[in-house]
C-alpha cells in the first residue's frame, strides 16, 4: 500500500529545503516540498519555549497557551464574538478566538503531537482549517468536505503530528466570506526541531487582512467584494499598530501571512534589504533567495523575511499600495484637487457655519484637522487619520507600522521616537548652502 | 297682537304714535349690543360710535399702530377701524334702525309714497286705496314687530360680519407670515444651489469635472431661482390680501412679526357641533327673519315656526297647521285674502323653514369638518416639531460628519441642506394650515361659518432637493 508520505516522495520534485531533509535519507529520489529537519514519523518530546525554540512576538496579539498531556500538546480555541478595537476611535463587533481578533498565534515545534479543541460559541456553525499544515484529510477542517460543521455550543477535537516547520495559518473554512470577513483567522508558527540555520533574535508574526467598516457603523460588512476600507496588520490599522522593536545587531525575522479577502500586499520595509527565506510551502534554498526591499504577500500565502538589524532608526514598514495605507477612505466624492473654492466658502458661511472645504490640496491635512478637533466626525470612525510624529503629522493609516531599531534597548516596549544625529537629519536648506551649490528656488 | 279688533286698534295706534316721536334714529343700542357680542366671542372691540362716522383720530391711530411691527392683534384693530366692508355693515344697522322708526309712523299719503318693507313684496304692499290711512294705523304694531325682527336679524348679521372679518384678518395675517418665512427659506435654498453651482464652477475650472456635471448644477440653480420668484409673488399676494382687509393702500409701509407662533397644545372639543349650533349668528338671523315672516303672516305659534335640527342633522318638522289670524280676515273683508295668497304665504314659510333646516345641517357638517381639520393639522405640526425637523437636523449634522470624513462630497452635503430647507417649508405650511384651521374653529364657535374653508390650500411652492452630481 502506498502511504501518503510515499505519495509526496513520489510526486515531489527536487524542492526547496532538500538539503535539510534528513528524513529522505532512505529515498533520495522524492522529497516533500515542505520543510523538515527531522523524520516526521519519529517520536519527539513536546517542544518547549526557550529550550527548543525562541518564542515569536505577535505585535498587538498574543500566543495561544497549551498544556502537555501524556506527551501531547493540548490547545483550546474558542470561536466567539469579540468587540475589537482597530485603532483608538474605531472598534467593531467581530468574531475571533479566545477573546482576540485575530486569534492567538499557535506555536508548535516540528514533530510535536498536537491536539486542538475547538469550541464554537458563535450563533453560526464553523470549522477550523489548518492552512498549509500537512494533516490527515479528516483533520483538514473544510466544512462539509473534511467534516461536518461545528455547531453552536459544540466542541470538536483536531489531532495531528507536526510534520514540517514554517509559517502557517488557521482560519474558518465554513462560509468564509462571512467568517473570515468577521475576523476568524490566526497564525501558526512551527519551529524546526533541529534548526540548521541561525535562530533569529527577534521573530515577529504579522497577519495581513482587510475589512469593510463604514464610518459610523459597528460591524464589518461582509457583503463587500472589493470596497475594503480598513487594512490591518494583526487586525490593527495605523495608528493602532504596535511598533516592532529590535536591538541593533539582532537577527530579525518577520513572518507575514495574508488572509485578505481580495488583496495581495507588497510590504515594503524602509532602511533595509532582506532575504525572503520561507513561504508557507516551505523553506527557500539559500541559492534560490534574492534580496528584496518589498515582499509581495499574496492572498492565502505566508512569506518570511530575514535581515540583520544593523541600521538604527525608526523605519516605516507598510503595504506599498497607497489605498492600503488609508483608513476608511471614501471614494464617491468629487475630485477636489487644485480647485479654488473661495467663492463657495463665502456662500457656505451663512448656510453651514461648520463647513470646511477639504481636498483642494489633497487629503494630507485631514488627519490633522480631525486631531485638532476642527471637524465633527461620524461616531466610531477614523477616516484617513494618521498620527502625530516626532517632526510633523504622519499622513499614514492602514497597513503601516514602524520598525524601531536602537543601539541600546532596556526592553522591547516602545522606545519612543528615534533621535537622528543632527548631521543625519533632513532639514531646510540654509541660504549659504543654496548659494554654495548654485540652487535657485 | 294677533287678535286685533277695531276697538283695541285705536288704543294701540295712539300708543305707537306716542312712542314713535321719541324713537332715535341712531342705532346706539344695536351697535353696543353687536359690540358686546363681538367682544364676548372674539375678545376684540368695535371702536365705532353709533353715529356711524369713523372715529376722529382714526388715521392717527392707524399710523401709530403701523409704526410698530404689526401683530395679529394690531392688524385686527386696524381692520376694525378701517375696513370698508365694515362701514357698510354698520350702515345696515342704521337702515334697520330707521326701518323700525319708520314702522312706528303713520303713513302720510301726502309725503310718503310707499312703506318700505325689507322683505320686499309682501302682502302689505297692497293697493289699499282710500283705506290706506286707516290701515296704516291698523298695521303699526305689526309693522313694528316685523321691523324689530328684521333689526334683530341685522344685528346678528353685522356681528357675524365682524367676526368673519376678524377671522379673515387672522387668516390673512398668518398667510403673510407663512409666505414671508417661505420666502426666507427660498433665499437659503438659492444660496445652497448657488454654492453648488459655484462648487461645480470651481471644479470645472480646475479640470476635475466635465461640462455635463457643471451644466447640471448650474441648471438646478436657475430652477431654484425661478421657484424663489414664485415664493416672492405669494408674499406679494398675501400682503395685498391683508392690505385690502385692513383698508390700506399698497403704498402704506408696514412690517409684521416674522415668525408664525408654534402651537403648544390642541384642545379636542367633542361638543363642537352643539356649540356651533348654539352660537350660530346665521341661525339667529334666520330665526329673526322667520319670525318677521311669521308676523307678516300673522302666525301665533313661534315654536311651530322654528324647526329644530338635532346635532345629528335630522330635522324635526312641525306638521301642525299654523294659526293665521281668522279675525283679521273677518275684520277686513275688504281685502283680497284669497286661497292663492294663503298658499303663497305657506310656501314662503316652508321655503324659509327648509332653508333654516339646511343651514343647521350645514353648520353641523362644517363644524365637524373644521374640528377634524384642526386635529389633523395639529398632528401634522406635531409631526414636524417632534419628528421631522429634529430628524432633518440630525440628518444634516450626520451628512456634514460624513462630508468631514470625506465619504461624500459637497454636492451631497448641499442636497441634504436643501432637503432640510424643504422640510422647513413643509413645516411652515403645516403651521399656516394649523392656524387657519384654528381660526375656522374659533370663528365657528363665535357663531360664524368660515367664508374660506380652512383646509383650502393655495399653491404651495417648495424647494426641490434635486439630484446629486459629482462623485466619480
Ligand atoms: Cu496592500
Amino acid at each position: 500500500m502506498v502511504t501518503r508520505r510515499d505519495m509526496f516522495r513520489l510526486t515531489g520534485g527536487a524542492m526547496a529545503g532538500s538539503a535539510l531533509l534528513a528524513a529522505s535519507a532512505n529515498n533520495a529520489t522524492a522529497d516533500p516540498a515542505y520543510a523538515q529537519t527531522v523524520d516526521p514519523d519519529g517520536v519527539y518530546t513536546p517542544g518547549e519555549p526557550n529550550r527548543d525554540y525562541t518564542p515569536v512576538t505577535t505585535p498587538n496579539g498574543t500566543t495561544l497557551p497549551f498544556r502537555i498531556i501524556d506527551g501531547v500538546k493540548v490547545f483550546h480555541l474558542v470561536a466567539e464574538p469579540v468587540q475589537h478595537q482597530f485603532a483608538p476611535g474605531l472598534q467593531a463587533r467581530c468574531w475571533g478566538y479566545n477573546g482576540h481578533v485575530h486569534g492567538p498565534t499557535i506555536e508548535v515545534v516540528e514533530g510535536d503531537r498536537v491536539r486542538i479543541y475547538v469550541t464554537n460559541r458563535l450563533e453560526a456553525p464553523t470549522t477550523v482549517h489548518w492552512h498549509g499544515v500537512i494533516v490527515p484529510s479528516g483533520m483538514d477542517g473544510v466544512g462539509g468536505l473534511s467534516q461536518r460543521a461545528i455547531h453552536k455550543g459544540e466542541t470538536f477535537k483536531y489531532e495531528f503530528s507536526v510534520r514540517q516547520y514554517g509559517t502557517l495559518m488557521y482560519h474558518s473554512h465554513h462560509d468564509e466570506m462571512t467568517q473570515m470577513g468577521m475576523g476568524l483567522m490566526g497564525m501558526i508558527v512551527a519551529h524546526p526541531r533541529a534548526p540548521k540555520t541561525s535562530i533569529p533574535d527577534r521573530d515577529f508574526v504579522i497577519m495581513l487582512s482587510e475589512w469593510a467598516i463604514e464610518p459610523g457603523t459597528f460591524r464589518p460588512d461582509t457583503n463587500v467584494m472589493s470596497d475594503f476600507n480598513i487594512l490591518t496588520m494583526n487586525a490593527r490599522c495605523y495608528p493602532g499598530t504596535a511598533p516592532l522593536v529590535a536591538q541593533k545587531g539582532q537577527r530579525v525575522r518577520i513572518r507575514f501571512g495574508n488572509l485578505s479577502a481580495m488583496d495581495h500586499h507588497p510590504i515594503h520595509l524602509h532602511g533595509y534589504a532582506f532575504q525572503i527565506t520561507e513561504t508557507d510551502g516551505g523553506s527557500i534554498p539559500k541559492a534560490a533567495q534574492w534580496p528584496e526591499t518589498t515582499v509581495l504577500v499574496p492572498v492565502g500565502s505566508t512569506r518570511t523575511i530575514d535581515f540583520l538589524a544593523d541600521n538604527p532608526g525608526d523605519w516605516a514598514m507598510h503595504c506599498h499600495m497607497t489605498h492600503h495605507i488609508m483608513n476608511q477612505m471614501g471614494h464617491n466624492i468629487p475630485n477636489m484637487v487644485g480647485a479654488n473654492f473661495s467663492a463657495v466658502d463665502e456662500k457656505m458661511t451663512g448656510l453651514l457655519p461648520a463647513y470646511m472645504t477639504m481636498g483642494t490640496d489633497g487629503m494630507g491635512d485631514m488627519g490633522k484637522h480631525v486631531e485638532m478637533g476642527h471637524m465633527a466626525m461620524p461616531i466610531n470612525s477614523i477616516p484617513m487619520v494618521g498620527a502625530n510624529g516626532p517632526h510633523d503629522y504622519i499622513t499614514m493609516g492602514g497597513m503601516f507600522t514602524i520598525l524601531k531599531v536602537r543601539e541600546n534597548l532596556q526592553g522591547y516596549e516602545d522606545p519612543g521616537w528615534y533621535q537622528a544625529p543632527a548631521e543625519t537629519q533632513a532639514k531646510p536648506a540654509s541660504t549659504d548652502e543654496l548659494i554654495r551649490d548654485g540652487i535657485e528656488t | 297682537m294677533a287678535d286685533l279688533n277695531l276697538k283695541s286698534l285705536f288704543v294701540v295706534t295712539v300708543g305707537i304714535l306716542a312712542l314713535s316721536g321719541c324713537s332715535s334714529l341712531q342705532p346706539t343700542a344695536e351697535l353696543s349690543e353687536v359690540s358686546m357680542l363681538v367682544h364676548e366671542r372674539t375678545g376684540e372691540t368695535i371702536v365705532w360710535d353709533p353715529t356711524l362716522s369713523p372715529p376722529k383720530d382714526i388715521n392717527t391711530e392707524i399710523q401709530s399702530i403701523l409704526s410698530k411691527t404689526l401683530t395679529m392683534k394690531s392688524a385686527v384693530r386696524i381692520a376694525l377701524l378701517n375696513n370698508s366692508g365694515l362701514r357698510a355693515a354698520y350702515a345696515e344697522l342704521g337702515i334697520g334702525r330707521a326701518d323700525l322708526v319708520q314702522a312706528g309712523l303713520v303713513h302720510n299719503p301726502l309725503f310718503e309714497a310707499a312703506v318700505k318693507f325689507p322683505q320686499g313684496d309682501h302682502q302689505l304692499n297692497l293697493d289699499l286705496g282710500i283705506t290706506l290711512e286707516l290701515l296704516d294705523i291698523l298695521f303699526v304694531p305689526l309693522k313694528r314687530e316685523i321691523a324689530d325682527s328684521e333689526l334683530n336679524a341685522k344685528k346678528a348679521e353685522v356681528a357675524g360680519f365682524v367676526i368673519g372679518l376678524i377671522a379673515d384678518v387672522r387668516d390673512a395675517f398668518v398667510s403673510l407670515q407663512a409666505a414671508q418665512q417661505i420666502e426666507n427659506l427660498f433665499e437659503q435654498a438659492v444660496t445652497a444651489t448657488a454654492a453648488s453651482s459655484a462648487s461645480a464652477m470651481a471644479l470645472y475650472e480646475a479640470g476635475n469635472i466635465n461640462q455635463l456635471t457643471f451644466d447640471t448644477e448650474r441648471y438646478f440653480h436657475e430652477e431654484t431661482q425661478l421657484a424663489r420668484r414664485e415664493g416672492n409673488i405669494r408674499t406679494l399676494e398675501a400682503r395685498e390680501q391683508l392690505n385690502t382687509l385692513l383698508g390700506l393702500n399698497q403704498a402704506t409701509q408696514w412690517t409684521l412679526s416674522l415668525r408664525l407662533p408654534s402651537p403648544s397644545r390642541f384642545e379636542a372639543n367633542d361638543d363642537i357641533e352643539r356649540l356651533a349650533l348654539d352660537a350660530s349668528l346665521e341661525l339667529t338671523a334666520a330665526r329673526a327673519k322667520l319670525l318677521a315672516l311669521g308676523a307678516t303672516h300673522r302666525i301665533k305659534n313661534t315654536t311651530a315656526l322654528i324647526p329644530v335640527v338635532e346635532a345629528g342633522g335630522v330635522a324635526e318638522r312641525n306638521e301642525r297647521e299654523w294659526e293665521a289670524g281668522p279675525s283679521f280676515a273677518v275684520a277686513l273683508p275688504i281685502l283680497d285674502w284669497g286661497t292663492a295668497r294663503r298658499a303663497k304665504s305657506r310656501a314662503e314659510i316652508v321655503r324659509a323653514q327648509e332653508n333654516y333646516i339646511g343651514l343647521q345641517i350645514k353648520i353641523v357638517a362644517v363644524a365637524k369638518i373644521a374640528h377634524a381639520r384642526l386635529e389633523k393639522e395639529w398632528h401634522k405640526v406635531s409631526f414636524y416639531q417632534k419628528t421631522a425637523l429634529p430628524l432633518q437636523f440630525r440628518i444634516l449634522d450626520q451628512t456634514l460628519q460624513q462630508y468631514n470624513a470625506m465619504q461624500i462630497g459637497i454636492f451631497e452635503l448641499l442636497s441634504a441642506k436643501r432637503k432640510q430647507i424643504a422640510a422647513g417649508q413643509a413645516y411652515i405650511y403645516a403651521l399656516r394650515d394649523f392656524w387657519m384651521a384654528q381660526h375656522a374653529v374659533d370663528e365657528i364657535r363665535a357663531g360664524r361659518l368660515p367664508s374660506v374653508q380652512p383646509f383650502e390650500t393655495f399653491g404651495s411652492p417648495m424647494v426641490s432637493a434635486g439630484t446629486v452630481q459629482g462623485g466619480h
